[in-house]
């Protein structure tokens, strides 16, 4: 939410040519295979690579750790979070913010009291949908993340482990949790969007 | 004194205003839908980009290109009402006219001179397009401005309403020294308030003379203007209501002209 926000403003209001280069690269992981990404992830965050070795200097290796694992999902889910975001500024009322600005508001002002305020509904619909987006990731994860328990593995992995062991019993109990979550995160996002659409 | 020299292309239509409008007057504008009466506001408050040109109020220059200055909305001291109102629906009523206010003791103030005492903590959303219009209009009073703009801020008024801000904005231009600016397609609006009326026409905008002529069609005839003003070519006259055809013409002689 801290670089969406910031981000996916910029992005909607810039006339500048880097505009669609941005909306492209920040696009990527949609189209790209997970298991692409994963592995682009490997290869940076590997002893071999700059920053890798930049980190190794301090005895940091982030690789099938839990904090990687945040970093990859935020990177995976990036598009989901910010497009819904890079709509709603775009679609916030110009004469609104015209207004306050002719009230004597600053920019900031005009940012935090009044455009925030208009696209809170969209900013909880992406946070939704980028968590929920996160929590079924499976090739990203297990590139970078290893399924180690205790330490980086995810429901989705879990699983996939279960089924190919046979264990229908455990399989399903996760899957079962995992599609009771998913509705619930569905419905609320549903909730949402139509509240907002009965008080436009 | 406000003065302008201004151009811009919109939509592939280009528009050049010059003029100079003092202090402490309300100049109105009228003209035909779309003949860029908004975009000439929003040229001035910077909202729609200029080519070249200059604004200055008395010695402040708020626009100038040959001297690369452009001064920010929000530094230009101008209040816009808005034709699409543009209020905040994230606040209510006083939220919403507090929002511009230095003093926020002044507030009760405001709300009671314009009598919103019923509809202050009201959402925007429950008001009706008379009380979104009171409001916006509120709101824009009690910001700090030495110009003021007005696009079609009369529009969902009832009549009484329309009264009290009539006076407000004359006591304002003449006390408070305001200069302020009135669009409107209600020529017995624009008679009322007006000290002086300009018409935007082919994207330039020229102050409407007084003149008489013979056989004008008229651009707009009211049955139930009392005043029998009538707003004929570039004239608003005060005529003899028998002359008035049912077809929109009128046979305007001197003797059917009663006032100008």
């Amino acid at each position: 939410m801290i670089i969406c926000i910031p981000l996916g403003y910029f992005i909607a209001n810039t006339k500048h040519f880097i505009k669609p280069f941005l909306e492209s690269i920040l696009s990527i992981p949609i189209v790209l295979p997970p298991t692409v990404l994963g592995f682009y992830l490997l290869i940076f965050f590997s002893k071999d690579s700059f920053f890798g070795s930049f980190l190794d200097s301090f005895d940091i290796s982030l690789l099938f750790t839990f904090p990687v694992l945040v970093i990859a999902s935020c990177i995976y889910s990036l598009p989901f979070m910010i497009q819904p975001i890079i709509n709603a500024f775009e679609k916030v009322d110009k004469n609104l913010m015209c207004a306050s600005y002719t009230l004597q508001a600053n920019k900031i002002k005009t940012f935090f009291k009044v455009i925030l305020p208009n696209i809170y509904s969209s900013i909880i619909i992406a946070m939704v949908m980028s968590f929920a987006h996160t929590m079924g990731e499976f090739g990203v994860v297990l590139m970078i993340g290893g399924s180690i328990d205790g330490v980086s593995k995810v429901a989705s992995i879990a699983i996939y482990e279960y089924v190919e062991e046979l264990n229908y019993t455990m399989a399903h109990i996760y899957s079962l949790i995992m599609l009771l979550i998913s509705f619930t995160i569905l419905l609320i996002t549903n909730i949402i969007k139509n509240k907002n659409i009965r008080y436009a | 004194m406000l003065e302008f020299d201004i151009k811009t292309t919109q939509n592939n239509k280009s528009y050049h205003f010059k003029s100079s409008f003092k202090s402490s007057k309300i100049h109105s504008i009228i003209g035909e839908s779309g003949s860029g009466k908004s975009t000439f506001l929003n040229m001035l408050i910077g909202k729609t980009p200029l080519d070249e040109g200059f604004i200055k109020y008395n010695d402040r220059v708020i626009f100038d290109s040959y001297k690369n200055i452009n001064t920010k909305i929000h530094t230009r001291n101008i209040a816009y009402v808005f034709q699409s109102l543009s209020l905040f629906e994230n606040m209510n009523v006083s939220e919403n006219i507090a929002y511009g206010l230095k003093d926020k003791n002044k507030l009760n103030d405001y709300i009671k001179k314009y009598k919103l005492e019923e509809i202050q903590k009201s959402s925007i959303r429950n008001l009706s397009g008379g009380q979104k219009a009171k409001c916006a209009i509120v709101r824009s009073l009690a910001s700090d401005y030495e110009i003021l703009l007005l696009d079609e801020a009369f529009a969902n008024l009832d009549d009484s309403s329309k009264n009290i801000y009539k006076q407000s904005f004359i006591n304002l231009a003449k006390t408070q020294n305001k200069c302020i600016i009135f669009i409107s397609h209600n020529l017995k609006d624009v008679y009322d308030i007006s000290d002086e009326v300009y018409e935007i026409e082919n994207g330039k905008i020229d102050k409407v003379k007084n003149h008489t002529c013979d056989k004008l069609e008229l651009l707009s005839i009211n049955k139930n203007n009392k005043d029998n003003i009538y707003y004929v070519k570039n004239s608003f006259i005060r005529i003899d209501s028998s002359v008035i055809f049912e077809d929109n013409q009128a046979d305007i002689t001197f003797k059917s002209i009663l006032d100008i």
